[in-house]
């Protein structure tokens, strides 16, 4: 059986078949994992991305015009719901409250295996996490996931010149932290 | 005919693209060309392509094994909980509002005055249902419930009934609001609840 499009799926969804928005899920469900967990950096929040965008996805998906692509819609929905995460984030550290909810997250591995994580990982994980909301954005967008400047440039409503100097910025930010981490 | 640039900045904003081979052949070029006399540009480049070459060698940890097969049947659940829910017009009403009210005061009390401003930049920043969430998750971990229960308040609170007169009455002291839920306080609403939770602070 011939796989159904982005857009017959939507349109069997639109008219009730329910499995079609499970198909939609697990067309996509990997692709806004990433998008989410590069944002994040942990798994936990990132699944609860995945799961908001999914259920925005649900509630809304008379609101999805053709014009756009579905995933280019859903990762708009992942972008904004990770930001919007990142700003709880930070109203939890100014309560101080991060030592409380903090639940070691391994990401699947043994304990062992986590303790040995990667330093160069965790520090370009810290560099990433420690970006201005923007330029974490940019960098997502253009060096994990790929985006060109005009995709990014409709979902940040930003122009490409400022997209450019904002990855600049990003990549010498994430440069700097790892290299003076290294030094000292 | 393409112009060449000039400008040092110009070709600086090139370099990520360069290392991570995203540029077209004649901005290829171009940027050759530049840093044939650019010290700075060269100095930047190495480095970005020390950084490329380690984040390509440090791709975050995988996510639980059988995680992405478990994902779609939450989300149904979480869908079936959302269709299913009754609302209860006490709760999402009365109670919740007071709640979440009441837990704002209580976190706004424990923070030092100095950190007055930032708190009130940070909250800005937040959407009201944003803040309706934050408040709701950090009542769990602060034991500052004045409702039945926190899984009520979150339920009131994700459905966004906040009745309006008693919202204006408890958060704005009586001025006249004319927002219908919580999603739909502006900025502005959103600055007077806190500048008004503020004087209550220091009462």
């Amino acid at each position: 059986m011939t796989e159904r499009s982005d857009l017959e799926l939507i349109e069997a969804f639109r008219q009730g078949e329910e499995s079609a928005f499970n198909e939609i899920v697990l067309r996509y469900q990997e692709k806004i994992y990433w998008v989410a967990r590069r944002f994040l950096s942990n798994h936990a929040d990132a699944d609860d991305i995945v799961q908001e965008v999914f259920i925005r996805a649900y509630e809304r998906i008379q609101e999805f015009r053709s014009e756009s692509g579905l995933y280019t819609w859903l990762y708009r929905i992942a972008v904004n719901a990770s930001l919007n995460a990142l700003r709880r984030q930070k109203v939890r550290e100014f309560f101080h409250l991060d030592s409380l909810l903090e639940v070691e997250d391994t990401g699947g591995e043994s304990p062992d295996r986590a303790l040995e994580k990667d330093e160069h990982r965790r520090l370009i994980d810290e560099a990433i996490q420690r970006l201005p909301e923007k330029q974490k954005a940019v960098f997502v967008m253009r060096y994990v996931d790929d985006l060109s400047y005009e995709e990014i440039s409709e979902i940040l409503k930003t122009s490409v010149g400022g997209l450019k100097a904002n990855y600049f910025h990003a990549l010498r930010k994430i440069e700097e932290y790892v290299r003076r981490a290294h030094e000292s | 005919m393409c112009a060449v640039h000039t400008n040092h900045e110009y070709y600086q904003l090139q370099l990520p693209d360069s290392v991570t081979g995203r540029l077209e052949e004649q901005q290829r070029l171009e940027l050759e060309a530049h840093l044939a006399s650019c010290d700075e540009c060269n100095r930047r480049r190495a480095e970005f392509s020390t950084l490329v070459a380690l984040m390509q060698h440090s791709r975050p940890s995988d996510p639980p094994s059988h995680y992405f097969s478990n994902v779609l049947p939450r989300i149904r659940e979480r869908l079936e909980q959302r269709s299913t829910r009754g609302e209860s017009p006490l709760v999402s009403r009365i109670l919740a509002p007071l709640g979440a009210l009441a837990v704002v005061i209580g976190l706004l009390v424990q923070i030092p005055m100095d950190k007055d401003n930032d708190l009130r930049a940070m909250l800005g920043a937040l959407k009201s249902d944003e803040l309706a969430d934050v408040v709701v998750e950090e009542a769990e971990h602060q034991s500052l419930y004045l409702i039945p229960s926190t899984e009520s308040l979150a339920a009131a609170l994700s459905d966004q009934a906040i009745d309006r007169e008693l919202a204006a009455a408890i958060l704005l002291d009586g001025d006249d609001a004319t927002f219908e839920s919580v999603t739909d306080l502006s900025d502005q609403d959103v600055n007077l609840i806190l500048e008004r939770l503020g004087e209550r602070k220091i009462l």
